[in-house]
């Protein structure tokens, strides 16, 4: 079976760090890393792809280092990966990404399964899988913790909030999977090997046929109005002072104050 | 892509009410609050949506809390939550009665519903909100979330297309006053729904085993964080969140160390709280976690470096040692007790 | 001359670093107090293709240089635990099977000892002898077309993990001649074969180094490796390879003990300031580095050196001549950097001290190595 994951590359937002002396982020030098939940997807892919035999396809939209990201899943093992990188995708909301994406997919043509990462830890909308499914006219299966596939159906275990439920599609479908499934694997030191030898294609907008008015910030529905960093709220906070036994007896003493206790 | 559409057509503010076994989602009734407040600066009316099995009275209750309209689809097929049906029932709605806004509690069904509309609509959708409100000169819905990981907020808006979607944070809009004077409108719809025509089925829907514990529900949390860094001091916070009749809360730290699961973890990358009583245990305050829980009424924070962020925000501090405060508290909560 | 490595060493590299927070990480203490490893351990590494590393793909293998095996060899060391021993166990005793054997030889034995379901063992030493062949006693006497091995082998790490271990025995056919030492192919499962409890050792927990006794034990004469009475060559040749490797897991343990230190240097405040501040510990730290980065170019080039085909008995001794000492002294500075926390079990630099002893008794000693490295450059004189 034939399975397409769509990654993103993203800074490493867990390493971010502050200016002291400005109070702002430093963005600077941020480095770029798969997104985990993309991963999650990946393996999910090659696990199926080990069960079921196939061909593993991975694709991502992104600036010309996303080749990074994706040589790193040819080193995790996927057959192929593809580029989509243009000037005239930057900018793009979900809604845009979702329909470049789809562009890619019509392109490669047959696919059995694509699977997805629930969201991407900086923006962390959870919508291009969604957007992509809607597009494509696909079913999606979404918050999936177990992939099966039997009989040209697929059969998910999905965590709806605190439901689990059992579904079943017919495929072409589109899956997204949760980050506490299908940890990823190590890469093999065999794959490896062969991911440098591997041509990775670029695909512009002319490879594509689409609606250009549909791409980049232009084709986005939402715009961004502004960005900040978040003040925090410099109330007055009360310190309560002494050793361990007068602070707790302090502390009762207030939550009593506050009739919480 | 150029929008088709003349926005003057589109009035008035939708909410997408979530519905279990009847009982409407907490998430729902906030965003009924909210819309109340935003139907208001744009003078249009409230309506909400809601699909279900057998929920006049659901219906009911939403207009007393804040609807003027509610749009039923009441049909068997439409107990459980079905991406497919309830994207096709609203989109229908939606193309035919033009909304300018239209909002989505943040849950799991809202964020896999929401997106999906949003496409079939050409609309523009911002997830996870944590403020909405409105531009009145250009009357604009206006969208605020966490970017970059939590790290900034961002401001969206949606010009051209309509309606202007966003999904909306469990936990983040105050839930409105019920008055069952209140008085609305109900429009059930007719529908013609065939389980044929749906690709996914659902074998099997069961009441999730594994953790069950909601501590958005929490009035006390008692959270631990990086300087409560060992199994000891975790333990000895787990008695004091007992004692005190809450539930323990985390950062990403404590996850990851494995001491609890993921969904006791509060921030960016985990659940909103607003508990009555909020304690973090060796919290720094980095904003990841703090824009979990800083709409707790009351915080309390111990953490052992004075400068520690999470004072900015908290009621009351103690500077010390988890290790140390933390068990002290516990024996002074046993002798108050007896 | 390019120092910088290829994308694929960087990412193996990277794969390693992985391999070791994920499969390393949760098992050490548990590893340090019940002096062993998990059973599954060698199926671990065999997941992730990190055995087999310089055998051809046909046999199972990876099919990659001696640099990257190194590399990853570093990585491992980082943890300071003893885990990557049996990966490089594995690995050398691989190679030397592939080197020296026969097609039917690697056809056999080669593909076990890639995926993880054969722990590889090296047997030389003896209670009465740990580096001169004519000292051997475990004989191997023939019977048809097999052989009857008896004796008892010494410190044979995994000699107690089932699998294959290439035994260096006293060919009896051989008694007299030159070279009569011959390597054998033994089963670890094969009747007469026992091994005695593990030896505690001063560190390294859970290396698994056992005495094994051969009690007319069977051993068939296709198990024969290279030519006979050629053992003792085949031998040297691969303790030339494991010092390279030695090497690379101390220039990983030196470096996990200079990044514990510049972390406690960071943290532990006198006098109200980091003790980094002090400018004893900044020229402790420079020390520390210099000896790692020293030891870690020496090491690649080694491995360069063998990659290329040259022989390397004598770069691999002078290569521990330097090394170990250096990384012993790097090992005995991050103990002083941390006080008394640093001779206690809570902190990681006290098992790195301990380690790092190791590398100076072990395939070949630096006695050996001085003597080998000095000859020899009295040799090239004549």
């Amino acid at each position: 079976m034939n399975i397409i994951v769509c990654i993103k590359q993203v800074p490493d937002v867990t390493e971010v760090s502050w200016d002291p002396e400005t109070g702002s982020l430093i963005r600077k030098g941020i480095p770029s890393i798969i997104n985990p939940n993309d991963k999650n997807a990946i393996e999910a892919a090659l696990q199926l792809r080990e069960m079921n035999g196939g061909e593993v396809i991975v694709i991502s939209m992104g600036p010309s280092q996303v080749e990074e990201a994706l040589r790193e899943t040819l080193g995790m093992g996927v057959d192929r990966a593809i580029q989509l990188t243009s000037r005239e995708f930057a900018g793009s909301d979900t809604w845009a990404t979702a329909y470049t994406l789809g562009l890619a997919v019509k392109k490669i043509g047959q696919y059995d399964l694509i699977i997805c990462g629930k969201e991407a830890i900086d923006g962390m909308t959870a919508q291009v899988g969604p957007q992509l499914a809607e597009y494509l006219a696909i079913p999606q299966l979404t918050y999936v913790m177990h992939i099966e596939v039997k009989d040209n159906k697929v059969r998910v275990k999905q965590r709806l909030g605190d439901l689990d439920r059992l579904l079943e599609a017919p495929m072409p479908a589109l899956i997204t999977v949760e980050r506490e499934a299908y940890q990823p694997r190590v890469a093999p030191m065999d794959s490896i090997l062969e991911a440098y030898g591997k041509e990775i294609p670029v695909w512009k907008p002319e490879d594509l046929s689409g609606n250009m008015e549909n791409l980049g910030l232009k084709g986005s529905p939402t715009k961004l109005r502004k960005v900040y960093t978040p003040k925090l709220i410099k109330g007055k906070v009360e310190m309560l002072e002494g050793g361990p036994e007068d602070v707790a007896r302090q502390f009762i003493g207030k939550l009593k104050e506050k009739y919480i206790i | 892509m150029a929008s088709k559409i003349d926005i003057s057509e589109y009035r008035g503010v939708w909410v997408f009410v979530e519905q279990t076994e009847g009982a409407p989602a907490r998430v729902s009734l906030e965003l009924l609050g909210k819309g109340r407040e935003l139907a208001e600066k744009l003078g249009v009316v409230l309506t909400a949506f809601l699909l279900g099995e057998s929920v006049e009275d659901t219906a009911k209750e939403l207009i007393f809390f804040g609807a003027d309209e509610v749009i039923v689809a009441d049909h068997p097929l439409l107990k459980d939550y079905r991406t497919e049906l309830y994207t096709d029932i609203i989109s229908e709605q939606v193309m035919a009665r033009k909304p300018e806004v239209l909002i989505v509690g943040a849950s799991p069904i809202g964020r896999d519903l929401a997106p999906r509309l949003s496409f079939r609509l050409n609309a523009g959708c911002t997830a996870d909100c944590t403020g909405l409100d409105i531009d009145e000169e250009n009357r604009l819905f206006v969208s605020t979330r966490p970017a970059f990981g939590g790290n900034v907020m961002a401001t969206i808006i949606c010009p051209e297309h309509r309606p202007q979607m966003s999904t909306v944070r469990p936990g983040v809009m105050a839930l409105p006053e019920k008055d069952d004077k209140r008085e609305g409108q109900i429009i059930d719809l007719e529908l013609q729904l065939d389980e044929d025509a749906c690709k996914v089925k659902i074998l099997e829907s069961v009441k999730g085993a594994s953790e069950g514990v909601n501590i958005q529900d929490a009035e006390r949390i008692v959270a631990v964080g990086m300087g409560a860094g060992d199994k000891e001091t975790f333990d000895m916070i787990k008695e004091l969140a007992e004692l005190l009749d809450g539930e323990v809360g985390a950062t990403r730290f404590a996850v990851e160390a494995g001491w609890v699961s993921h969904d006791r973890q509060i921030g960016q990358t985990g659940k909103t709280v607003r508990p009555e009583l909020y304690v973090g245990c060796g919290i720094s305050g980095a904003v990841q976690h703090t824009a979990g829980m800083s709409a707790s009424k009351t915080i309390i924070a111990i953490n052992k470096d004075p400068n520690a962020e999470v004072f900015k925000i908290a009621d009351y501090g103690i500077v010390g040692d988890v290790r140390k405060v933390v068990p002290a508290i516990i024996s002074e909560l046993k002798n108050q007790m007896t | 001359m390019d120092f910088n490595l290829s994308p694929e060493s960087k990412m193996m590299v990277k794969a390693a670093k992985d391999f070791c927070e994920k499969e390393i990480g949760p098992i050490i203490d548990e590893i340090i107090e019940k002096d062993d490893y998990p059973d599954d351990l060698l199926l671990s590494f065999a997941k992730a293709r990190m055995l087999g590393l310089n055998i051809p793909k046909e046999y199972g293998g990876v099919g990659t240089t001696n640099l990257n095996t190194i590399l990853i060899t570093e990585e491992l060391g980082k943890t300071g635990s003893v885990c990557a021993y049996p990966m490089l166990m594995n690995n050398s005793t691989a190679e030397t099977i592939d080197y020296w054997g026969s097609e039917d030889v690697k056809k056999t034995f080669l593909p076990p000892l890639c995926d993880g379901s054969a722990y590889a063992s090296t047997a030389f030493t003896e209670p009465g002898t740990g580096s001169d062949p004519r000292a051997l006693t475990t004989t191997a006497v023939p019977d048809g077309d097999d052989f009857i091995v008896n004796g008892t082998k010494r410190y044979i790490t995994g000699g107690n993990k089932k699998g294959y271990g290439v035994f260096y025995l006293k060919d009896e056919a051989l008694k007299g001649e030159k070279g009569d030492v011959t390597a054998f192919i033994v089963d670890k499962s094969s009747e007469g074969y026992t091994s005695s409890a593990p030896w505690s050792l001063m560190g390294l927990e859970g290396m698994n180094c056992v005495d094994v006794f051969l009690n007319d034990v069977r051993v068939p004469g296709t198990n024969i490796l290279g030519e006979r009475g050629n053992g003792f060559k085949i031998l040297l040749r691969w303790i030339a390879g494991e010092r390279i490797q030695q090497a690379a897991y101390m220039v990983g343990l030196g470096q996990a003990a200079l990044d514990e230190s510049v972390k406690y240097l960071g943290e532990r405040v006198v006098g109200g300031k980091p003790m980094g501040f002090m400018q004893g510990f900044q020229w402790m730290l420079a020390e520390m580095k210099g000896r790692i980065e020293a030891c870690r170019y020496l090491t690649y080039r080694a491995a360069c050196l063998q990659d290329e085909g040259n022989a390397i008995d004598v770069v691999s001794s002078e290569l521990k001549v330097f090394v170990i000492p250096a990384i012993q002294e790097v090992a005995r500075m991050a103990l002083q950097i941390h006080g008394s926390y640093g001779y206690s079990k809570e902190y990681k630099v006290e098992r790195l001290f301990r380690y790092a002893a190791h590398a100076g008794v072990v395939a070949s000693s630096s006695e050996i190595n001085k003597t080998i490295a000095g000859s020899a450059l009295l040799k090239s004189r004549r």
